[in-house]
């Protein structure tokens, strides 16, 4: 029953990242949901409910396959047309765009703001996640100062944030193909790209979920939960 | 549980770290209450949207159509006047499965317009004989269409959608007539209804009377042309073509194309003192123009009808016969019947024909009503006015019945109180027979002077042919003989100055035409009937002569060609010979001046002058006609001989033929000249 | 039962280890309007926030009222020149309705507004008997668990911005025009956003836990136990 003095501030921690006692070097696992602790053994919460996983590399298997899966579906997704466009019933014209082709025909109407938004959503986005979560993925738990480790969470809670926008195209898709129903004279069907787009985002985000932002943390050489009996 | 000492050993044990505690800048009041609004705002606004939606939704109508084509619930818009005023919702089918019914709500402020004057049609791409209309459907869906007056009568709100877009548009001022006929022969849905010429209304809505005897149809005659409509307004069919024969001949009469192929019937008063219209008033389709400006019975009610009883035959009267009076078609024969009467000898037949008079055609002024019509025929028959049948028609053959007043017929009264109408006395009928009219047309015939005609024709023709071959007809060829003999004796002195000019150095055509003069006296020489040859030679001299010099002088050889056929065709035989000379002779002068080296202008004037000497000849000589025909056929020769050297019309074409003759003729004119060279005698006593 | 301010290094009681990084910290009571942070990462650890409850369940209320209007009032009307298109979320998404595609269909329906619906029922399932005092429902738990794990996957305000792009690009091209429902949606954002404010999930695993559901013995306790 120790009260421990109130720490002055981060500043000092900023520096040595060695007197921050973490659940993992206490032989203890944290809860992600509702942060209780528990001892190393435990699997399950007994608060919340939810699995207690050590923050140890193995996590590290969900996010690259997840990240894989989502990377393989992004090529279809730009290859594929994002949307059909018949107008006057096929008569006077079909168009099919994918995804960069949309972008260069709103860069041809001179749309430069929408194009640029599209860009950055569809292309530049996604493929930032994927640079980013491997990098994070690759990097973690090695060496690292504490400003390194706080830039990697920093990029980690950019990316989980953004997760969720990039299904924006998916939406614009949608409403695009709902609004412009207007029979005979012009129709927009989605196409299989859509498809594709979203399920890559769909995974991107279930990539980002289970990265376990405490491995950043883990400067230190890593223990499986067997080595620890062994501390 | 194990227990993990920290790896570093020296300094002191980690331990967990407090958490950074951060007091909100201002305490948050539990002003729980105040959130509570957030969750009532919304629900107010939620609710008064959707309330504010379904209040001002508009009322449910439904439409029963026959079918539903072009029509989806959700997006088939009702419009009024082009303005979109409800939507339909659903479509359902009646509960007998005969129709569809289409359930549509109408925008608030105009369901209450919706009453029972309303009409409903669909609209969408028509094709018809009247022609491709709203085709902009296409494009943008089909839809209702619903008209409705501006007044609020009686709410409804299920009706009976029609079939198609009514030809006339709602709210057109006009007046709707019914048309009826017999046959529907010339009316059609859609056909139009003219007036001069003028379109001013459709039939519509074809269909069989009540009684089933005859055809009705609706005409919507708009404003202002159905001021013209009285009730003696006629009607009358203009579809087709008729053809008509009669006193002005043999007719065809066929109004336009579109009436050929659709219908169409056309109107005129042409009475006065009718009524003006009413909506739905009946009129009779007449089936052509004539027959509707026949057409009496305007109004059936106000024909006076009268009997005539006649003992002799009324073969040949018809019902539908005119009553004439004065003239004018007054009535028609509606009825021929026999009755029996007692008469002094027992019972005999008689005929009744029974007429029916229109009061209007009588020519009375002012109100004209039956019992006056009546009051007037009494009168007139007071001064002598009976009904007799007469002949009429081209040949006489079809009778009619004619009002005349006649002044010898013994006094009579028209019996008023007969029954059933009132009998009129008559007269003996004025029936031709057409027998007798067809002999004596022939009789006249007959008796015109053909036979004289005839007889003078034949002298005549006998007196041209004795004329022909009288003697001194005969005697023209020796005359024109001595007529070439001049003609030689001109010749050489033609070669003479030809040798002059070639002393002289002048054109070589010269001295061509001088040959072309001996080869002209050559062929008569060889041929002394060959007159026309000679002839030739000389046209041809003369065209040479004109050839020498200027395209001009061509042109007034050709004419001098021309007149000289001419001339030949038709000279008097005891002038030729004289004339003839006068021609050479004037030649020679020619040749004189021609000596005097005067060549272009004198043998222009010279050519004119002969001109002038062929057209006194051709003046004074036209009549003999056997020589005529003779010197025609020598003529008609030269020109076939001419005309052989190819078909060429040009001028310049026909000229270079004459140069290949006249070259031959300069060579045969060439012998000739050579053999008076040698032997001069011969020329003249002949070889 | 544990005191406040002991920890057991040994078991984990009384302490909180940062979701984020790992560092253990000791667990505190914290007063009404209070902020615990991690020392190390900043990460919010627990931040009760008075009332908190009865916001977060009013506008879980107001989140469903709201999908209700956004899914049942028409959403855009699309017109040019004469022809027009009126669509509402349900032709959003039956846009995707074609054979291959209905897992799409489905997928986003859920996404735009089942899940926001659900999650805010949970909210309120789990919460309504807290912020009166009493204690919570038998499912509490696995409710407010299946809420914190749907949260990052209901998209409504993603939905929203992304209609407003498509509008953009359709817009050159005929009038639009907003529903009732599109207004519904970009309230429900505003909604989700407060939400989210004053969803503290350590704070109210506590209240479940002082609330009395099964917990593992570790709550907390101002005073000392007998």
């Amino acid at each position: 029953m120790n009260d421990s003095p109130t720490n002055p501030g981060h500043d000092h921690n900023a520096e040595h990242d060695a007197p921050i006692l973490t659940a993992h070097r206490a032989g203890l696992i944290g809860c992600r949901g509702c942060g209780r602790v528990w001892p190393a053994a435990e699997e399950t919460c007994h608060r919340c409910g939810a699995g207690l996983v050590p923050p140890d590399r193995r996590s590290l298997n969900g996010v690259w396959a997840w990240l894989i899966a989502g990377f393989i579906f992004y090529i279809p997704a730009n290859l594929f047309p994002m949307l059909r466009t018949s107008t006057f019933g096929g008569l006077a014209g079909n168009s099919e765009s994918t995804i960069f082709g949309g972008v260069l025909e709103l860069l041809h109407y001179g749309n430069w703001f929408v194009a640029a938004v599209v860009f950055t959503a569809s292309i530049i986005v996604p493929i930032g996640k994927f640079i980013s979560i491997a990098w994070l993925a690759l990097v973690a738990g090695r060496p690292a100062t504490v400003h390194d480790a706080h830039r990697r969470l920093v990029l980690y809670e950019v990316v989980e944030f953004i997760g969720r926008w990039s299904m924006i195209d998916v939406f614009v898709v949608a409403i695009l193909s709902a609004l412009v129903q207007l029979g005979f004279v012009a129709s927009i069907h989605p196409g299989p790209a859509a498809v594709a787009f979203a399920l890559s985002v769909a995974f991107t985000m279930l990539s980002a979920q289970s990265f376990d932002p405490r491995l950043i943390w883990r400067g230190l050489p890593l223990r499986s939960r067997k080595d620890q009996d062994h501390l | 549980m194990t227990d993990t000492p920290p790896p570093a050993e020296p300094g002191p044990a980690l331990k967990p770290a407090e958490p950074v505690r951060k007091t909100a800048a201002r305490a948050v009041r539990a002003g729980s209450s105040l959130i509570w609004l957030v969750p009532i705002i919304a629900l107010i606004v939620t609710l008064g949207v959707g309330w504010n939606a379904i209040a001002s939704r508009g009322t449910l109508i439904s439409v029963n159509f026959k079918d539903a084509t072009g029509i989806t619930p959700g997006e088939t818009a009702l419009k009024f006047r082009e303005i979109t005023v409800g939507k339909v919702e659903s479509v359902r089918f009646t509960s007998d499965l005969q129709q569809v019914e289409v359930n549509i709500r109408v925008d608030k402020d105009l369901a209450r317009f919706i009453d029972s004057q309303s009409q409903f049609w669909i609209v969408r791409p028509q094709v018809s004989a009247q022609g491709i209309s709203r085709l902009d459907t296409v494009l943008t869906g089909s839809f209702i269409e619903g008209y409705w007056d501006g007044q609020a009568d009686e709410q409804q709100t299920e009706f009976q959608g029609l079939e198609k877009p009514p030809l006339t548009s709602f709210g057109a001022k006009g007046t709707w007539i019914v048309l009826s006929a017999e046959r529907s022969r010339g009316m059609t849905d859609g056909a139009p209804v003219t007036f001069r010429g003028l379109q001013v209304g459709r039939m519509q809505n074809l269909r069989l009377a009540e009684n089933n005897e005859g055809v009705l149809a609706d005409v919507f005659v708009a404003a202002p042309h159905d001021a013209r409509l009285t009730s003696n307004t006629v009607f009358w069919d203009t579809s087709g073509f008729s053809i008509s024969f009669g006193a002005q001949g043999l007719a065809v009469n066929v109004n336009s194309l579109a009436s050929l192929l659709q219908g169409g019937a056309e109107f005129a008063t042409l009475t006065s003192g009718g009524e003006p219209v009413e909506n739905g008033h009946v009129f009779a389709l007449q089936p052509s123009e004539a027959s509707a400006r026949e057409n009496l019975f305007i109004d059936a009610a106000n024909v006076l009808r009268l009997t005539m009883l006649i003992d002799e035959s009324v073969k040949g009267l018809e019902t539908g016969a005119n009553v004439q009076y004065m003239g004018l078609t007054v009535g028609r024969v509606t009825d021929l019947a026999s009755r029996t009467v007692d008469g002094p000898n027992g019972e005999r037949i008689q005929q009744e024909v029974t007429l029916a008079i229109t009061p209007e055609r009588l020519g009375l002024s002012g109100d004209v009503t039956r019992e006056r019509a009546l009051d007037f025929v009494a009168e007139q028959v007071g001064n002598g006015l009976r009904a007799r049948i007469a002949s009429a028609g081209f040949f006489g053959t079809s009778l009619e019945v004619e009002l005349v007043s006649l002044s010898d017929s013994a006094p009579a009264e028209l019996n008023r109180d007969a029954k059933p109408n009132p009998v009129i006395p008559t007269a003996p009928g004025e029936i031709s027979d057409f027998s007798e009219t067809a002999q004596g047309f022939l009789s006249r015939v007959g008796n015109l002077p053909i036979e004289e005609a005839l007889k003078s024709v034949t002298d005549m023709m006998n007196s041209i042919t004795s004329l022909a071959s009288s003697e001194d007809t005969r005697a023209i060829p020796g005359a024109l003989r001595g007529t070439l003999d001049d003609a030689r004796t001109t010749s050489g002195e033609m070669r003479q100055i030809a040798t002059e000019l070639r002393e002289s150095g002048a054109a070589g055509q010269l001295r061509k035409m001088i040959d072309e003069a001996s080869a002209a006296a050559e062929a008569v020489k060889l041929a002394a009937a060959d007159v026309p040859a000679m002839v030739e030679e000389i046209d041809k001299a003369a065209t040479s002569v004109a050839e020498v010099d200027f395209a001009a002088l061509s042109t007034e050889a050709q004419g001098i060609l021309k007149d000289v056929r001419a001339m030949i065709g038709s000279e008097d035989a005891a002038q030729l010979p004289r004339n003839l000379s006068d021609t050479l002779e004037a030649a020679s002068g020619l040749l004189n001046d021609l000596r005097d080296g005067n060549a272009a202008g004198s043998l222009n004037e010279a050519l004119s002058s002969a001109k002038l000497a062929a057209d006194s000849i051709s003046d004074t000589a036209r009549q003999l006609p056997q020589l005529t025909a003779r010197l025609e056929s020598l003529a008609a020769r030269a020109e076939s001989v001419i005309a052989a050297y190819g078909d060429r019309s040009a001028f310049n074409t026909e000229t270079i033929n004459l140069m290949r003759e006249m070259r031959r003729a300069a060579n045969s004119f060439a012998n000739l000249a050579r053999t008076i060279e040698r032997n001069p005698q011969a020329f003249i006593l002949g070889r | 039962m544990q005191i406040e301010g002991t920890y057991d290094l040994t078991s984990g009681r009384g302490l909180i280890a940062c979701p984020r990084c790992d560092a253990l910290h000791v667990e505190h009571d914290l007063h009404a309007g209070e902020t615990a942070r991690c020392v190390r990462c900043n990460a919010v650890l627990a931040s009760p926030r008075a009332g908190a409850f009865t916001r977060i369940i009013a506008l879980s209320f107001t989140t469903i009222v709201l999908m209700l209007a956004a899914v049942f009032f028409p959403f855009l009307r699309i017109s040019r020149s004469g022809f027009g298109n009126e669509t509402s979320l349900f032709d959003v998404a039956l846009a995707f309705s074609h054979g291959p595609l209905i897992p799409l269909t489905v997928g986003l329906l859920g996404a735009i507004v089942g899940l926001p619906v659900l999650r805010a029922c949970l909210l309120v399932y789990t919460l309504l008997p807290l912020s009166r005092g009493r204690p919570p429902r038998a499912h509490a738990v696995g409710a407010f668990r299946l809420s914190e794990t749907l949260r990052p996957w209901s998209m409504a305000e993603i939905f929203v911005i992304g209609t407003t792009l498509a509008l953009v690009k359709v817009g050159g091209l005929a009038t639009i025009s907003f529903g009732p429902a599109f207004w519904a949606f970009c309230a429900l954002i505003l909604v989700n956003a407060a939400s989210n404010v004053f969803t503290s999930a350590t704070t109210i695993w506590d209240a479940i836990e002082d609330g009395g559901a099964h917990t593992d013995g570790r709550e907390l306790l101002r005073e000392r136990p007998e």
